[in-house]
Formats: structure tokens, C-alpha cells, sequence
């Protein structure tokens, strides 16, 4: 039940490969640099007329979403039928939990029906680990968001658009914007950034928004968001949840689009050729102004379409590293 | 049968006693429950001689934090485990907090746990009643009652109020009715929806926070409210820094306030929840390091008068949630005693400090004749081997909770006996040849 | 079709083995109507000998290359190869004449990979296999239907084309 505290352990098997997907806190720059080369790769089968890449034939990977997303939902899903897996979804606020079953009761059900992959949302901090405790050996566990902590997917595909716009990490400043405190892709992007060993990560916002003890980021914290995009080369917005704009956080969704929304005069403060990110949906008015969104310089559009093959290189490199089955060897020598 | 007619020769042991200073090498008889420090003339013929060397002899422990899971909760712990994993460390009394099922905010339930209590033959329950109404935090509780039926004091742990002119007033009748209010400081809308300490493990984990300031605002609330209501206040775990500063000032200015610090705060740090590690999920939180070389440093200085164990065991299945939706607390009994003899030599709290915040300080704190083993007093005391090694596991665990921390692991230092009223309400030897009864449901 | 000869690896001469081989696959394919065809290399090796067959078969045309790693029946064991670049095939298969070519074929494993992934981008009128070097070592119902060397190596003993250019093999041990 209680395991060990190292935040990588659990989720990589002895050889170092991934067992389950819950964090980008802990794995290792080769890691990650070999998930960003496979997405490379996976960005080809866009272009096949039969959209296969069949790595998951014969597997069975279950959605398990206790919150509604139905974007994310979809790129999971699609990514697992593009390799060739059989997909259910599980909808479960609408399901067996409101009936007062308990999580654990769930899982052990639907391990039942012999699940090789479960695909984890949930609303709290830390779920995603609790389930890839519990399931069985040989079961793998990818987290699609627990609450405030991690949304590693996310950042992988973030880190995979800054790659491919930018290049090397190491020159790089990155400006994370907006609310910081209650964002799993901020968490994850930063342990992310800073493990690809990104030359400088910035986390701009009101003092609401920002963890109150950020020792542990690694990171430089502004509070105005002029001073925080001098010279920078990447911006990542984060959504500001509807729920927070008007409440003891923040007093309006206008005063935050005046003091921290980026506007294309805001913009010029960043390096000429800085990139604009957002994981969307966007609030236009909010995080961004409209002609900023539709920009040039704006890569949000090309933050969806990786998607879709981060997502496939992930699932096809955890789902496998606990097959057991053995194939003969064959002399490839290329 | 009558219980006194057990007599004993307690030979060779150090004897450690902060109520009159004692500390020498000496042996001690019991003798029609009654403790003589030189040997009764005449001996009576049916004396048992125990060889104690090396080992320590302190008056019974006194525990300010024990939560009853009878009525309501049996399958958490019933009255008979959970006091007999007390006595094994050397507990002679305790205190009960009200949230059973249902809750002790009435005078049969009061009533109902004394008498319980009493038919098992174990330590000495002082319950302590709720506050408010079904700890609602809105209706007063029938003090009057309570303490009629035998409550030590009130308190509204483990809710905390949301409406000071409530407090205000609840306190206002505390005093009258002279009863002590045990206060669990914490702000409620500063830590609602919180589960871990605001610092930077948290921060990293995304874990809704519970602040310092929650508690240290609580504090300072309940300092106020104390001077402006005369009412007699004890401090219920205090877990950080600012907290004990306010303390340690109202306490300079004169103010007869005390406060304890659970043995989950004194050991473990924010650093032990990394992992989202639910056994470590307590409340209040574990906070940063400096927190805990604070309430050690309390602990010297006397601004802390006593640990208890806030022993909170749960079931599997309360343990088995994501970090924030598990319920808080932690079965400390098993292996409490050893964990604070280390800590007394790793942390550089002398023994005799440690002791006196398990005998004389709380006692201190609720009112209670100070526990001694001056001659002529009576026989409640605690005989444990400090060298002695062994470890807990399932088969000679004692608590029913399935949340204890300390399992496993190699310990330094036993409990032999433990009497009270000249019984002897645990012997090591009774507890190793039970050790293989059935404890229910087990994690691994 | 091809005259099947075993060759000691001392006595190679690769430049003599690719001319041979392409003017028997080139005759071929006149003869079956088969022309013009699409050149198809698996990567990379298939690749850079495609990009020498076809200055003499296809100069015009350019050189598709096939990723086979999502097709490959030992991904457990291997996991995709991580320099390999995605699949471009730089026009439509669709009922073309497709010359398929490796560089070494053993247990026939990659060249049925590569027809897997070959008709995800659309159906050939046909499919044509050219190897460079066979190690007669087939596990599969699968035959090059054109062949520059038969090889026999010892166990243990692998041999892998270098290029691009000068196309060269190298053996993980010397040759005795």
C-alpha cells in the first residue's frame, strides 16, 4: 500500500523503461528526448492513407475519465485506435462511483475484464498514482490529469512543439503565465523543461495563482507580466478556469486580461521570433488577445496536431515494456 | 477476586520519577496496590519477584490525545484493543475526544464509554465531551451534563468553528461550567480544503494546502478569547513554529495556557508525503523540518508540557483514496514508546524530558494529581527495557488499525509491565503468547 | 528467375553483384510490362541501394523510404528504433509498379513489415523484392524475387550494409 517516496520508481520498470506514465517528475532527459524522437516518428502516420501503426493489436485500453473532457478523451482515444487497440470509454460521473461504489471496487472490476491500459483522469492529486498502485502486474496506467498535479501527456507534446519550432532547450527562456497554483500542465511542463535543461523557465501571475512555496520549481517567479516576457523565447499561457475569474482569486476576467493577457504590444517585449503556446481551449479576451491567437508567431494549432502522436509514441512505449512474449530474433541490420 | 491481593518485588530497576525528581537504582514493591520504596516488614508470603535490571520504571503515562473508536467505529478499533495497545506502552490514562458514532455530546454516551471502560479492566478513560452539539459547531453542548457524567473537558475537535461569536460564547460556558476546552487550533477557511502543509512538497505534489498561519491565527484567536473569557485552555497538537511563538509569549505574559505536540509531528516531516503516501495523510499536517526542530526545542524549554499519541487507527478500505479523499490520521500505538526513546537520543531530548512530557506535563495540563512512585502512592506505573530489540508485524501488532507506521522495522525498547491501581494491566509475556491472534483485515 | 550461387565472403565484389542485379531486375520488368515502377527502400540500407538501382531504372523519379518499426513483430523486444525517420513515400501507389528493395534479407520478417505498412499508403498494381544480400535463413513464405549475393554466415556472425556512399559491408567479426 505505502511505497517507496522516489517520484520515478514507480512509474519505470528496473531496465528504465516506462511502466506506467503518471509524471514528468523523474524520468530521465533520455527518457524524454527518446518519447520527443518516437513522436517524430508517429507524425508520419498522418500521412499513410490507412492511418495504422498497429504496436497495441490485440490490447484493451480503457478510458477511465471522472471528470468530463472530451477533448482529451478523443486524442486518447484516437492515439489508441491509430495502434490498433481496442477502446472503451468509461464516463464515470456517470457511472458506478455515483452509485457509492469506490474507486477501488471500480478497478478491480474492470481489471476483470482483463484491461491492459487504463487512461486516468480524476479531480484529485495523486489518483492516477493511487491506481497504478493498485492494478495488477502487467497493467499499465497513463495519467491523463489528476487534479492539480501532473498532466504529463500535455507537457510531452508541449515539449515536442517546442522542439520542433525551436530546436535545443538549452537556449531557451520559457514563460509560463497565468494560474500556475492550480495548473497540472504547469507542474508537469516545468519538470519537464527543466529536465530537457531549458536555459531559463519564468512563472509569471498574481500572487493568488502562484503556489506559495515554489523552492522546489526550479524556476523564476515575476509578478508583471511585462518584466517576465523581456526577451523571452517561448510563452505558455495557461487556462484560466471560468470558475476562477470572477471569485477571491482574481476580480474580474477583465482586470486579468489587462494586467497578465497577452496582447500583441505585450508580445513585442518578447524575443522577434518568440513562439505563443496554449493547451486550449483558449479564452480569447482572457489569456490572449484574438490576433495574438491567429498570429504567425501563435504554434497552438500545431500543439493540437502533436498531440495525436506524442499521445501514440507514449501509449506504444509503456504498454509494451511488461509483455513477456518472446519472438524469435531476426538479423535486422539497419 | 479481589484485584489488590497481587503483590510484587519490582528488583534492581532505575527509577525514574519527574514528580519528585527521583532517579536512582531501587527496588520497588507493590503490596496491596500500594507502592513502598523500602521493603515492607513482614513480607507477605505470596510476593512475585520480578528481576527488572536494566530497565526503567516511570508512573504510568498519561495520553492527551486517544480517539475512542466505541461507540460507532468498531471496525476501526474497539475499546479493548485500542486501550490494550496503550497500556502496552505504558499508558495509565488517557483522554478520549468526542467524535464516535454517536458523538459524545451527551451524557449516556459519556456514561456508556466510562462504563465500558471499566468492565474491560484497563487504564483510566477521561472522556472529553463536544463543544457544540453533535460538534456541529453551531448549538452549545449540554456541559453541565457532561461533566456530571464524568467529562474532563470539552472540545469541538475534530471540526473546526466557522463562527468565533459562537466560540466565543461556547467558551463563556465552558467557563461557567469550569470545564477545560481542549482547542485543535485551526482556521477553518484557512485549511477547508486542505490536506498537506502549505510548503514546497505540497506545492509540487498540487495538494490543496493547510497554511501554518491556519493554525497559528487559531491560536492567537483562542488566546483572546481565553484572556477575554477566563476560560481554561489546553493547546491540542501543535504543529508549527508560529504556533508555539504565540504560546510561548501568552505563556511569558502570565496566561496558564498549555499545549501538547503529537509523536507524528515530533518524527516525520512534509518530506513523508512525497509519493502521495496516504499513511502519512494526518491532521494537522506534517509540516517542514523546521516546524519539528521548533517543537523539539518546545519540548526543552517546557513550552510544550506533553506528546501524545493521536492515535487514529482506520481501517483498510479509509486508507485506500487518492491522498486528499483518504481519511486523516495515523495508529501510532504500535511502536510509540521505542520511536520517542530514539527520538530522545537522535534529537537530544534528555529522557528525563521525554518522561516528563508523558507523566507530570500532561498531568499538569488537565488538572491531574501529578503520577508519581513516591511511597505510599498508588501503584500506577511503567516498567519498559530500553535495550530490549524486536520488531511489530501483523501477527503481534496490537491496535486493530490497519495505518500504523512503525511495522517492520527494528525497534530498541519494550514495555515489560505496565499497573495500574497495583494491577498489572499489560505484561510482555501475556502479549507474546497472544501474539498470534487473528487482527482482521491487513494491507499486505 | 535468378541463379542462386553461394559466395565466401573474401571473394565479394559488391559493385559487379549491384550491376548484375540490375540489369537481370531491369530486363525483368520490360519484360512484365512492368515499368515504369516506383522504387521503395526500407531504411536505411534498402534505401541507399534503391537510390543506386534507380539511376539506371528511374532517374526521374524520386525514391520512396519505408519505416517498418510499427509493423515489426519483435517491437517488445526492441522498441521503436528512435533515429529512424517516418515513412515517405513522395507519390501515390495506388496501382503503380512498386520495386521494393533491402539490403539484407534473413528470416523475411522486415519484408512482411513492409508490405504491412506499404499497403497503408495504398494498393500497387504490383510488388516487386529486390535483396542485396540473401542469408538463406527464411522463416517466412517470402522470396526475393532478385538477389546481387547469397551469403552463408556462421552463428553469430552479422553482416550490415554502410553507405550511402561508397556503398561497403561490414561484418561484426573478421572474416576467415
Amino acid at each position: 500500500m505505502y511505497l517507496a517516496a522516489q517520484p520515478g520508481s514507480l512509474q519505470l520498470t528496473q531496465q528504465g523503461q516506462l511502466k506506467h506514465f503518471l509524471t514528468t517528475e523523474g524520468l530521465p532527459k533520455t527518457l524524454l528526448t527518446r518519447i520527443l524522437d518516437h513522436t517524430e516518428s508517429f507524425l508520419g502516420v498522418e500521412n499513410k492513407k490507412v492511418k495504422n501503426a498497429p504496436l497495441l493489436r490485440g490490447k484493451t485500453v480503457m478510458t477511465l475519465f471522472f471528470e468530463d473532457s472530451t477533448r482529451t478523451r478523443t486524442t486518447f482515444e484516437l492515439a489508441a485506435q491509430h495502434l490498433s487497440a481496442n477502446v472503451m470509454n468509461l464516463n464515470v460521473k456517470h457511472s458506478a462511483t455515483s452509485k457509492g461504489e469506490s474507486l477501488l471496487d471500480m478497478l478491480h472490476n474492470l481489471e476483470a475484464m482483463s484491461v491492459d491500459m487504463f487512461i486516468v483522469r480524476h479531480p484529485e492529486s495523486g489518483a492516477a498514482h493511487f491506481v497504478a498502485q493498485q492494478v495488477k502486474a502487467g497493467v499499465s496506467v497513463i495519467n491523463a490529469g489528476d487534479g492539480r498535479h501532473a498532466h504529463p501527456t500535455q507537457a510531452l507534446l508541449d515539449m515536442f512543439t517546442i522542439r520542433k519550432t525551436k530546436g535545443a532547450f538549452e537556449p531557451l527562456t520559457i514563460a509560463i503565465v497565468g494560474d500556475i497554483q492550480h495548473s497540472r500542465v504547469a507542474r508537469s511542463q516545468i519538470h519537464a523543461l527543466n529536465t530537457l535543461g531549458t536555459g531559463e523557465v519564468r512563472v509569471i501571475g498574481p500572487k493568488t495563482l502562484i503556489p506559495h512555496a515554489l523552492s522546489q520549481f526550479n524556476v523564476k517567479l515575476y509578478h508583471n507580466l511585462s518584466r517576465g516576457l523581456k526577451d523571452v523565447d517561448v510563452i505558455i499561457l495557461l487556462r484560466l478556469q471560468k470558475e476562477r475569474m470572477s471569485s477571491d482569486l482574481l476580480p474580474s476576467k477583465h482586470e486579468f486580461y489587462q494586467t497578465y493577457g497577452l496582447t500583441a504590444e505585450k508580445l513585442k517585449l518578447a524575443k522577434p521570433d518568440a513562439i505563443v503556446m496554449h493547451p486550449g481551449p483558449i479564452n480569447r479576451g482572457v489569456e490572449i488577445a484574438s490576433d495574438v491567437a491567429d498570429s504567425d508567431q501563435s504554434v497552438i494549432l500545431q500543439q493540437v496536431r502533436y498531440g495525436l502522436a506524442t499521445r501514440m509514441a507514449i501509449l506504444s512505449m509503456t504498454i509494451n515494456t511488461q509483455d513477456k512474449q518472446l519472438f524469435s530474433e531476426e538479423a535486422r541490420t539497419s | 477476586m479481589n484485584v489488590m491481593s497481587e503483590h510484587y518485588h519490582l528488583k534492581g530497576a532505575r527509577l525514574l520519577d519527574p514528580s519528585t525528581e527521583q532517579d536512582e537504582t531501587k527496588d520497588l514493591y507493590i503490596i496491596d496496590g500500594i507502592l513502598h520504596q523500602t521493603q515492607p516488614n513482614p513480607l507477605p508470603k505470596n510476593i512475585k519477584t520480578l528481576e527488572v535490571n536494566d530497565c526503567i520504571i516511570c508512573p504510568g503515562f498519561i495520553d492527551l490525545a486517544h480517539h475512542c473508536r466505541e461507540p460507532g467505529y468498531e471496525h476501526k478499533g474497539t475499546l479493548a484493543t485500542e486501550l490494550y495497545a496503550a497500556t502496552a506502552n505504558g499508558f495509565t490514562q488517557a483522554i478520549t475526544f468526542a467524535h464516535t458514532n454517536p458523538i459524545n455530546d451527551s451524557a449516556a454516551i459519556t456514561r456508556l464509554l466510562l462504563e465500558k471502560s471499566q468492565t474491560i479492566d484497563t487504564l483510566k478513560l477521561f472522556p472529553v465531551g463536544a463543544l457544540t452539539k453533535n460538534l456541529a459547531g453551531e448549538q452549545l453542548s449540554e456541559m453541565a451534563s457532561l461533566k456530571t457524567a464524568g467529562c474532563i473537558g470539552v472540545s469541538n475537535d475534530p471540526f473546526p468553528l466557522k463562527d468565533h461569536l459562537t466560540l466565543l460564547r461556547a467558551y463563556e460556558y465552558a467557563y461557567t461550567q469550569n470545564l477545560l476546552v481542549f482547542s485543535r487550533p485551526e482556521d477553518f477557511a484557512l485549511s477547508e480544503t486542505g490536506c498537506a502543509h502549505d510548503g514546497p512538497i505540497a506545492a509540487r505534489l498540487g495538494l490543496p494546502v493547510i497554511p501554518s498561519c491556519s493554525e497559528a491565527l487559531a491560536v492567537a484567536r483562542d488566546l483572546l478569547l481565553m484572556k477575554h473569557t477566563q476560560v481554561s485552555l489546553h493547546f491540542s497538537r501543535i504543529s508549527s513554529h508560529e504556533s508555539l511563538e504565540l504560546i510561548k509569549h501568552a505563556r511569558n505574559q502570565g496566561l496558564a495556557v498549555t499545549c501538547d505536540v503529537s509523536i507524528a509531528n515530533l518524527l516525520f516531516t512534509e518530506h513523508d508525503i512525497e509519493g502521495f503516501n496516504v499513511l502519512y495523510h494526518v491532521r494537522p499536517p506534517l509540516r517542514g523540518e523546521t516546524d519539528r526542530q521548533s517543537l523539539l526545542a518546545g519540548l526543552r524549554d517546557g513550552t510544550i508540557s506533553a506528546i501524545c499519541s493521536d492515535h487514529q487507527p482506520h481501517e483498510r478500505a479509509a486508507k485506500m483514496a487518492p491522498f486528499s479523499n483518504a481519511e486523516p490520521g495515523m495508529a501510532t500505538l504500535d511502536g510509540f514508546l521505542p520511536k520517542l526513546l530514539k527520538l530522545s537520543q537522535q534529537a537530544d531530548l534528555p529522557l528525563n524530558t521525554l518522561i516528563r512530557a508523558l507523566t507530570t506535563g500532561p498531568a499538569h495540563c488537565i488538572n491531574q494529581p501529578l503520577p508519581s512512585l513516591d511511597h505510599g502512592a498508588s501503584a500506577n506505573l511503567t516498567l519498559f527495557k530500553p535495550n530490549h530489540k524486536w520488531s511489530i508485524n501483523h501477527s503481534n501488532q496490537l491496535s486493530h488499525g490497519a495505518n500504523a507506521p512503525f511495522l517492520n522495522q527494528n525497534l530498541l525498547g519494550k514495555t515489560l509491565y505496565t499497573f495500574h491501581q497495583g494491577k498489572m494491566l499489560y505484561s510482555h509475556q501475556h502479549h507474546d503468547s497472544n501474539c498470534q491472534k487473528s487482527n482482521g483485515v491487513r494491507f499486505d | 528467375m535468378t541463379s542462386y550461387h553461394t559466395t565466401k565472403p573474401e571473394h565479394i565484389d559488391l559493385e559487379t553483384a549491384i550491376a548484375d542485379m540490375t540489369k537481370q531486375l531491369s530486363d525483368y520488368l520490360t519484360q512484365r510490362q512492368f515499368k515504369p515502377s516506383l522504387l521503395v527502400g526500407i531504411q536505411t540500407g534498402g534505401v541507399w541501394l534503391a537510390e543506386r538501382l534507380a539511376v539506371t531504372l528511374n532517374p526521374h523519379s524520386p525514391i520512396g523510404s519505408l519505416n517498418i518499426s510499427f509493423y515489426r513483430d519483435d517491437f517488445t523486444q526492441k522498441g521503436l528504433h528512435p533515429t529512424v525517420e517516418p515513412s515517405q513515400l513522395p507519390f501515390s501507389i495506388e496501382n503503380k509498379h512498386v520495386v521494393l528493395v533491402d539490403d539484407v534479407i534473413m528470416s523475411g520478417r522486415t519484408i512482411r513489415a513492409a508490405l504491412n505498412e506499404l499497403f497503408d499508403y495504398g494498393r500497387p498494381s504490383s510488388v516487386t523484392l529486390a535483396v542485396l544480400i540473401d542469408l538463406k535463413a527464411n522463416e517466412l513464405p517470402i522470396k526475393p524475387d532478385f538477389v546481387g549475393l547469397n551469403l552463408n554466415l556462421k552463428p553469430g556472425q552479422r553482416v550490415k550494409l554502410k553507405g550511402p556512399k561508397p556503398l561497403a559491408l561490414e561484418f561484426n567479426e573478421p572474416i576467415i
